[in-house]
């Protein structure tokens, strides 16, 4: 008991950095977790690693609607057409709406590294403010596939077999949206997402 | 070599739940049925799989002492609502139903009991070693019990017991592995249907080792059905625990 009651004081008293200023709103603003719709995928339990190396807890992520996508770094053809998939519909939306309406992509590679993640979000001119790319361990990535009901399995190679697909999720985590394959998402996806922006507020 | 010092091991580990009898599975060599590019022989084991499956008795100690994922509680991202249909309350079913396999359970909740022991779902190639699928007598009892569209679950002391002492991995209920999401099967190879493939990044070969293994097929096509928190009047299953060796935990 001693040791878990050391670890709860180090986790409350060095919690992770600073985050960006919408981060922090959403940290303040986030749903608890028995607030939590029953469908939000929020109610899973996970800490993730973005780009820069920040920690991010998965219910940090509510607060805004979100695009998310699985995909992994090393990925030669199909994970980049998702990220262009994902910028063609946010060209709908106007910087404004853009800079509030952001993305998470998550790594089915547990293997990732900062590196790896930044130099993916680099190759492909994501914006940091709006744009994470994120790794976490196997389990935690297992979970998140089970509850976006993706298919996935890593092949000798290190790459990965993977169905394609995006989601729109709203504020508390329920998935409002999904367009699956790819080379331009689906018209409804698209329609989703500039009713999501349409209804953001300036923060 | 390891197996006695591993067996001791295993039993001095503190559990919360009475211990439940497991089979040491010893090390071997899992042919994938459906290989992927570059795929070998899978390596598996030693493990320590549990004989039977969970049965209701079982799930239900479970559920008192982890009050969050019983029926009327459980977050539905978790559990369609068919979890636990044929209970008849939170943590009450039929009498007769105690040692029959758990069913009506979903991936995210078979893992949590797992958990709960100090163990894990198998993995793909675990569960499909285990079972001994290449041994022709399973074929015939699993292709018996596709024949038979009314069957109805048995209690686990009455199921086969196969060469490695394991019971009741064919004839009764299908079960979770940890990794049903690695079978993927994009449809049939006669559609040439760009939009099939462009939902799969670097789908398969889909051919089978050995097409005359149609049990084993059956198989694979029920995981690639299944979505996490999907349950099923015949779907159950049962936990391993790793069994620690000098070349260290799997990752």
């Amino acid at each position: 008991m001693n040791l878990l009651t050391t670890f709860f004081l180090i986790s409350v008293l060095f919690p992770s950095g600073p985050g960006r200023a919408c981060e922090q709103h959403a940290k303040a603003h986030a749903p608890s977790a028995a607030a939590l719709p029953d469908q939000s995928i929020y109610n899973l339990d996970s800490t993730w690693t973005d780009q820069n190396g920040r920690e991010v807890r998965f219910s940090e992520l509510a607060g805004h609607p979100r695009i998310i996508a699985m995909v992994f770094t090393k990925c030669p053809s199909a994970c980049p057409l998702i990220v262009q998939d994902i910028k063609t519909v946010r060209s709908r939306l106007t910087p404004e709406q853009q800079e509030n309406l952001q993305v998470s992509l998550f790594s089915f590679d547990e293997q990732e590294t900062k590196d790896t993640l930044s130099s993916f979000a680099t190759k492909y001119k994501l914006d940091a403010k709006s744009w994470s790319v994120l790794r976490a361990s196997k389990t935690s990535v297992a979970e998140l596939a089970g509850v976006l009901s993706i298919h996935y399995k890593r092949l000798p190679s290190g790459e990965f077999v993977h169905a394609n697909a995006l989601f729109l999720v709203d504020e508390q985590g329920t998935i409002i949206a999904k367009s699956e394959g790819l080379g331009s998402a689906q018209k409804d996806f698209t329609e989703a997402v500039e009713r999501a922006g349409r209804t953001l507020k300036t923060r | 070599m390891l197996t006695i010092p591993a067996i001791l091991f295993a039993f001095s580990l503190p559990v919360f739940a009475t211990e439940r009898p497991g089979v040491l599975i010893p090390r071997g060599v899992y042919e994938p049925f459906f290989r992927d590019q570059g795929e070998k022989e899978i390596p598996v084991g030693p493990f320590l799989i549990d004989r039977d499956s969970v049965t209701n008795a079982e799930f239900r100690e479970f559920l008192k002492t982890h009050p969050q994922w019983r029926r009327s509680r459980i977050k539905k991202i978790f559990a369609e609502p068919a979890y636990l249909a044929r209970w008849t309350g939170d943590t009450a079913f039929p009498p007769t139903m105690a040692d029959w396999p758990v069913t009506n359970v979903s991936w995210f909740v078979a893992r949590k009991f797992c958990e709960a022991q100090g163990r894990r779902l198998p993995t793909l190639a675990e569960w499909e070693y285990a079972a001994d699928s290449r041994n022709p007598d399973h074929l015939q009892a699993v292709l018996e019990w596709y024949a038979n569209p009314n069957a109805v679950l048995k209690n686990v002391r009455d199921l086969k017991t196969n060469a490695f002492g394991v019971r009741g991995m064919h004839g009764n209920v299908w079960e979770w592995v940890e990794d049903f999401s690695t079978v993927i099967m994009a449809g049939d190879s006669r559609s040439s249907n760009e939009t099939d493939r462009k939902m799969f990044c670097g789908a398969g070969s889909l051919r089978a080792k050995d097409p005359a293994q149609y049990a084993t097929f059956m198989r694979f096509a029920h995981r690639s059905s299944l979505s996490a928190n999907m349950t099923g009047e015949t779907l159950g299953f049962r936990c391993v625990r790793e069994i620690n060796s000098p070349k260290g935990t799997r990752k």
